[in-house]
C-alpha cells in the first residue's frame, strides 16, 4: 500500500519534472540574450532534474538513498556551471540586451572587455 | 598546531568521503555480507583519498561537524528548497507572460563571508534563487545578474541575499 502512494507520488514528481523542463526550454526560445537565457534555462533545468531523480527514487526506493546524493551533488554543480558559462560570455564580449537598465560590471574581468 | 590543523582536516575529508561512498553503494535490504565488503573499501578509499588531499583543503576541519553548525546548516538548506521552488514559479510566470515582464541589469553587492565554500554556497544560492544569477565572484564582491532589477539599488544586497548569508555565517562562523 505504502509502496504504492509512494509510486504515485515519484510520478507526480517526474511529471513536474517534465513541466519544469518544458518550461526551460520555451524560456531559451523567448528570452532576448545569452545572459536571460542562462537564468531561464538553469533554474528551471536544475529544479526540474531534482524532481525527477527524486520522483524516480521514490517510485523505486532501493535508488532513494543514491537519488538524494545526486540530487546533492547536481545543487552543488549545476549553478557553478551556469555562473562560469555566463562569465565566460561577458567576457568573450556578448552585449547585453538593449533593455538592460543597468550595469555595475566593474571587476578586473570586465574592464579587460571594455578596453578591446 | 599545524599538526593539529593537518589532523582535523585529514579526518574531515575522510569522513566525508566515507559516508559519501556509503550513500552510493547502500540500498535497502542489500545483504549484510556485501555490506561489510563495502565498508572495508569504503574506509580503505576515503583514507587513501584523504591522505592525497588533505594538505590541499587547509581549511577543511572538523569543527564543521559541531551540532550548532549543522543545525544552521540544515536551516539553510530548508530555506534554500523554498527559494529554489519559488525562484522556479517566478520564472515560469515570467516565460509564460506574453509581453515578457524583463527588466533586466547587473548589479554589485558585497559580502562579508570569508571561507572560500562560503562565498562559493552563498553564489549558488543566488544563482537558484528568484530572478537571480551570479556571474563573477571577486574577493568579497559578487556580480549578479537579475531579470527584473528592483527599484532602489541599495535594497539589491538585501534583496538578493535574503537569508542565505545570515545561515551560512551561522554555519561558517
Amino acid at each position: 500500500m505504502i509502496g504504492l502512494i509512494l509510486y504515485y507520488i515519484g510520478l507526480a514528481l517526474c511529471y513536474v519534472g517534465s513541466l519544469f523542463f518544458i518550461l526551460g526550454g520555451i524560456g531559451l526560445y523567448r528570452m532576448p540574450d545569452v545572459y536571460n537565457r542562462m537564468q531561464a534555462s538553469t533554474k528551471t533545468t536544475t529544479m526540474g532534474l531534482m524532481s525527477i531523480v527524486l520522483g524516480v527514487g521514490l517510485m523505486q526506493p532501493y535508488w532513494i538513498v543514491k537519488a538524494i546524493v545526486i540530487i546533492v551533488f547536481i545543487a552543488l554543480t549545476a549553478p557553478v556551471g551556469a555562473s562560469a558559462m555566463a562569465r565566460a560570455a561577458y567576457k568573450s564580449g556578448i552585449p547585453l540586451w538593449e533593455g538592460t537598465v543597468h550595469n555595475d560590471c566593474d571587476a578586473p574581468s570586465c574592464k579587460e572587455v571594455e578596453q578591446q | 598546531m599545524p599538526q593539529k590543523a593537518g589532523a582535523s582536516s585529514f579526518a574531515f575529508v575522510a569522513i566525508i568521503t566515507f559516508v559519501t561512498w556509503i550513500a552510493l553503494i547502500f540500498s535497502p535490504g542489500i545483504p549484510m555480507g556485501d555490506f561489510l565488503q563495502e565498508v572495508i573499501m569504503a574506509v580503505i578509499v576515503s583514507l587513501t583519498v584523504a591522505a592525497l588531499t588533505y594538505k590541499h583543503l587547509p581549511n577543511a576541519s572538523l569543527k564543521y561537524f559541531h551540532p550548532r553548525r549543522l543545525g544552521y546548516l540544515f536551516v539553510y538548506v530548508l530555506v534554500f528548497i523554498r527559494e529554489l521552488i519559488k525562484a522556479n514559479l517566478n520564472m515560469a510566470r515570467i516565460v509564460l507572460s506574453p509581453n515578457l515582464p524583463l527588466k533586466p541589469g547587473i548589479v554589485k553587492i558585497k559580502t562579508d563571508l570569508k571561507p572560500d565554500f562560503a562565498r562559493l554556497l552563498l553564489g549558488n544560492s543566488i544563482t537558484l534563487t528568484p530572478g537571480t544569477m551570479t556571474m563573477e565572484v571577486n574577493g568579497g564582491t559578487l556580480y549578479i545578474h537579475w531579470v527584473e532589477i528592483c527599484e532602489d539599488l541599495k535594497d539589491a544586497g538585501d534583496i538578493i541575499k535574503g537569508s542565505f548569508e545570515k545561515w551560512l555565517k551561522g554555519v561558517f562562523s
